[in-house]
């Protein structure tokens, strides 16, 4: 039973976007904040403040963090709250590489996901469950995400709430696009809304619209993103040699081309489902592709399925099962730092910031480049504190 | 009267802005010339240096030697060497970059600091270019003082040159008189009666300081001391751990330790602190171990030689010069440059009082080998050597 | 066992072409020449009212001919895509896109299947040299200068692919528009063109019929139809390249 709720923001009070959702689930509830007492002016006096050094303070075992900036992610790592909640408004959605990664650190580990926009939205569902979107375009769709965030922390399951959202911004996506000309991209998403919903022919027909319209427009990405989805398609659509031709059609780069020689491959040994993962996994669709191969892992002689599962789990920021995965074959000095640099992630996520960084000094045995991610720690921690000061700059 | 100008890249401290440049930059280098300088003033002749300055040209004097920094250009050293030689008066002494494409005055000294390149990780074409260079220094140069060994083998091996002569092993050196064990404490370790520290099961156990006497950097081991530290302090109670040496602010090094250090579970017993040229003595006398974990970029070590001097047991690498000062299992231990090797070495130490004693006593035997008169007197021969060579 | 994606090797090359009344242009002289390199040709005809279907079903590699009954200039969109429908259904590898009145340099014959025995681009243009009033010259000014780019005129057929023409009723690509969107390539190797080869009465006849079809330059550029009378057209020389031997 979740008594505590504490805040870990991007902002000072009067800004934050979901003083709805502080509102409500904060009823019947302690509520703190990580700023200083000027952070919270104009709130609700229930609210109250807290130091990063309080934090220890908390009955974590019965508390849910609400989080609206990645760089709080070490702050929480290893308390192990009862929920954690991640809401993204969409100033913090994007940023460089290394804040990238704090954000998908962050979403892997969440609760639940409140996405701002349609991009990242999207690109959650891909690798997980309960995601959701806030962004005024529909104010009943809206509503089911405050409500999801409200449930998650009283402790109710909200799978079919997220369900829900989908198919209502779907429907009423359909409907607005029934009076504009949607572009390449508005097609798309189209598509990936049916897809995600399992409507796999109407999934299809937008996916050829929406490259048609990308080729007309003359855009460079018309056949690497509008055209391969169609591949991902048509697996679901039950034409495995179809899908795997759609992606070759598609394939550029070397590790694209390498991926199709052995999904084609693969096909012709009889090994549909491990094709079939592989194609998946190129796509980006990491939670279908670690759910068929978490499937396959019985019979892997060849250590493919090892080896694409553990592609998966670094992608969606898994370092634990990632590690979990590797044996204890004897490794190139590239992958022993590799393997050093992915426990170094996986502990910093627990908590363990000074294990994490013993494992990261032991990958810079062979050369000083990891020491960057060190600096990276760092930086993080330097931001995390400037927001707890109240310089949200 | 006679004038003898070194040029170097390094000496009075230009690296922070404001700095005034009153003192010279703490490393091995800077002593260096701060001691030829020395010789230079004895015998009675002029000592000049000319040296890079990060930020802008001065002029200043230090103790008596006219210092003269050049602005420069990152890219363009040997550039820089040469306007430096341009204005020199004298004879010349290339103090350090020999693997710069540099137009050496005829008739002048270089100093090779030791192989810096000997990073097995480094590109074929970064070690090939080397190559170039010092077979470029060998054929400009009168006279190359190499400070350790390798360096001179490196030559025999890889350079072509008409006189066997022209390289001259003349190993660094330290003060046994200055750098010496703690007063009525023998050969021993730092303190006679020991501090004992309670490490909570009851017992008295004797307090334990390991020392690592040098600058903060990657090629000189930052990271497996870090990692053995890690090890040591959770196994030794009572062991504290000093690093002694600089850090440069901003650079990844920098920032590893920093927060290596923030959230280490046994940061009381982490001490980081940086000394004068000769205090740093105290640090040695206090310490029952010393770690030498270079690896790569290591001439004669001045650190290895102070520790041994001062009486401590060593425990450093088989990189470069360490070479030329430790008998393994004689006057210190010798181990490869990685983590295990290291951490067991030292802690074999650290709880071995008698294997600590034994090998200190030896080692301050060695130093007495490299002591700064002997130094001393073979520069000023060879400065005297040199000077009447080219006429001067 | 699936119908491999690329081939490196084998092939099949199938030239697809659109007629109307070419008896007594170059037709007979192209599809002998084109049937000296190419594995299948496919041919609609647009309602000729000549021998123009009779020439193409005397040539063995003419394995397609579909005769329109009505013309379909004039939509040239449909046009366009009953050719293509009708060469997808021979299962073609690769698809050059050719008219009745271009040929390829000597060279390019040999050559062309190296160009197509790969498996990392999906489509070829060629320079394309508007010849003027003779088989000798090539015109070479401002607004005629069609050989300084390529012309996609090569493509390999994928059946899993999306391939579509624009609607519009003139001056549809003779390729579908999606092709240009895989990777392709430009080749040095040269196609002549001999549609303004004719004499003097032939090109002013086009030129009447240009501007009757789209008097306002809503299709094509009112200057380029202007340039068609130059009495002063800056010509150059063709010279045909050696042969080069394959390497044994």
């Amino acid at each position: 039973m979740i008594d505590t709720i504490v805040l870990f923001p991007h902002c000072a009070w009067e800004a934050f976007p979901y003083q709805t959702i502080l509102e409500t689930a904060g009823r019947e509830r302690s509520v703190y904040v990580v700023t200083t007492p000027a952070g919270l002016s104009g709130a609700p006096s229930s609210l109250l403040p807290i130091t990063l050094d309080e934090l220890h303070t908390l009955p974590w075992p019965q508390t849910a963090a609400i989080v609206t900036h990645p760089c709080w992610i070490y702050e929480i790592a290893g308390r192990a709250p009862a929920a954690l909640i991640a809401l993204l408004p969409e100033s913090q959605e994007f940023g460089d590489d290394a804040y990238l990664r704090c954000r998908d650190a962050l979403c892997a580990a969440a609760t639940l996901i409140v996405a701002s926009s349609e991009p990242l939205y999207l690109e959650q569902w891909f690798r997980r469950s309960r995601v959701f979107i806030r962004d005024g375009l529909d104010l009943a769709s809206d509503a089911i995400a405050d409500a999801a965030a409200v449930d998650a922390i009283s402790g109710k399951p909200i799978d079919s709430l997220a369900k829900l959202q989908l198919q209502r911004r779907q429907d009423f996506r359909e409907e607005q696009l029934k009076t504009l000309r949607p572009s390449a991209m508005q097609s798309f998403f189209q598509a990936v809304y049916l897809y995600l919903l399992g409507k796999h022919e109407q999934a299809e027909h937008w996916a050829k619209l929406a490259f048609e319209q990308a080729v007309f427009a003359s855009e460079d990405t018309a056949v690497t993103t509008y055209f391969r989805f169609l591949s991902v398609i048509r697996l679901q659509l039950g034409k495995p040699c179809d899908a795997i031709a759609t992606y070759g059609i598609t394939a550029v780069s070397d590790a694209e081309r390498e991926a199709y020689a052995t999904m084609a491959a693969l096909q012709e040994e009889g090994k549909d489902a491990l094709a079939a993962a592989l194609l998946l996994r190129m796509n980006e669709d990491y939670q279908r592709a670690a759910e068929s191969l978490a499937a396959l892992q019985e019979d892997d002689d060849r250590g493919l399925v090892r080896s694409l599962l553990y592609d998966v789990y670094s992608a969606c920021s898994k370092p634990d099962a990632a590690l979990n995965l590797l044996g204890e074959t004897r490794r190139t000095v590239a992958d022993h730092t590799k393997l050093k640099l992915l426990e170094g992630t996986a502990l910093a996520l627990q908590g363990k910031r000074h294990e994490a960084v013993h494992a990261i000094l032991q990958a810079a045995m062979h050369g000083a480049d990891p020491l960057k991610s060190i600096a990276e720690l760092a930086a993080v921690d330097g931001q995390a504190q400037r927001l707890a000061e109240g310089d949200y700059a | 009267m006679r004038t003898v100008t070194i040029l170097t890249h390094s000496y009075l401290n230009g690296y922070a802005e404001g700095e005034a440049y009153s003192r010279p930059f703490g490393g091995g280098l800077e002593r260096y010339i701060y001691d030829l300088c020395g010789v230079i003033q004895s015998r009675g002749w002029r000592a000049v240096v000319h040296q890079l300055s990060y930020f802008n040209s001065f002029e200043t004097t230090y103790l008596g030697v006219f210092v003269r920094g050049y602005k420069y250009e990152l890219n363009d050293i040997a550039g820089a060497f040469e306007r430096m030689a341009a204005d020199a008066e004298g004879l010349v002494i290339y103090g350090s970059c020999l693997w710069h494409p540099i137009r050496y005055r005829a008739g002048s000294i270089g100093i090779c600091h030791g192989v810096n390149w000997d990073w097995h990780d480094m590109s074929e074409s970064i070690k090939a270019d080397v190559a170039v260079m010092i077979q470029g220094a060998v054929s400009g140069l009168d006279r190359i003082v190499s400070v350790d060994s390798h360096f001179q083998t490196y030559c025999r091996a890889c350079c072509s040159y008409d006189d066997a002569e022209r390289l001259v092993l003349l190993p660094n050196a330290v003060d046994t008189v200055w750098f010496k064990p703690l007063e009525g404490q023998g050969q021993g370790p730092g303190q006679e009666e020991s501090e004992v520290q309670d490490d909570g099961s009851g017992e008295q156990a004797p307090a334990l300081r390991l020392l690592y006497p040098r600058r903060l950097s990657y090629e000189r081991g930052i990271v497996p001391m870090m990692l053995i530290t890690d090890r040591l302090l959770r196994e030794l109670p009572t062991l504290t751990v000093e690093f002694a040496g600089e850090l440069v602010a901003g650079t990844p090094v920098a920032v590893a330790f920093q927060t290596w250090l923030v959230s280490h579970p046994h940061r009381d017993r982490i001490v980081h602190r940086t000394y004068a040229f000769n205090a740093v003595r105290d640090a040695y006398q206090a310490a029952d171990v010393a770690v030498i974990p270079t690896v790569y970029s290591e001439g004669t070590s001045l650190s290895c030689l102070e520790a041994m001097s001062c009486g401590v047991a060593v425990v450093a690498t088989n990189v470069g010069g360490l070479n030329d000062l430790i008998i393994d299992g004689y006057n210190g231990l010798r181990v490869p440059p990685t983590e295990e090797a290291l951490y067991r070495a030292v802690k074999q130490l650290l709880v071995d009082e008698s294997a600590r004693r034994e090998l200190a006593m030896h080692a301050r035997g060695t130093a007495a080998a490299f002591d700064l008169a002997k130094w001393q007197r073979r520069w000023g021969e060879l400065l005297e050597d040199q000077l009447g060579r080219v006429g001067m | 066992m699936n119908r491999p994606l690329r081939k490196r090797t084998g092939n099949k090359l199938t030239a697809m072409m659109q007629v109307r009344n070419e008896a007594d242009r170059y037709l007979e002289a192209a599809l002998a020449d084109l049937s000296t390199f190419v594995d299948e040709i496919v041919i609609v005809d647009d309602a000729s009212s000549d021998a123009t279907p009779e020439i193409c079903r005397s040539f063995d590699k003419v394995k397609r001919l579909v005769e329109l009954r009505e013309p379909l200039f004039g939509q040239e969109a449909r046009l366009r895509y009953l050719l293509w429908a009708a060469a997808i259904q021979t299962e073609p590898d690769w698809l050059l896109a050719i008219d009745a009145d271009e040929f390829f340099e000597q060279k390019a014959k040999t050559q062309l299947r190296q160009l197509i025995d790969q498996d990392r681009y999906d489509w070829v243009g060629f320079r394309m040299y508007d010849f003027w009033g003779s088989l000798a010259y090539y015109r070479d000014d401002s607004l005629w200068q069609l050989h300084k780019r390529h012309t996609m005129m090569l493509v390999r057929y994928m059946p899993q692919y999306s391939y579509f023409y624009p609607a519009w009723d003139h001056h549809v690509p003779r390729l579908p528009l999606s092709c240009a969107a895989l990777q392709g390539i430009g080749s040095e190797l040269r196609v002549k063109h001999y549609g303004w080869a004719g004499d003097e009465a032939s090109r002013r006849a086009k030129y009447d019929r240009y501007m009757k079809l789209d008097p306002q330059g809503q299709w094509g550029s009112l200057a380029q139809y202007a340039s068609i009378l130059d009495p002063q057209p800056n010509l150059v020389r063709w010279q045909e390249d050696e042969e080069v031997k394959p390497q044994t």
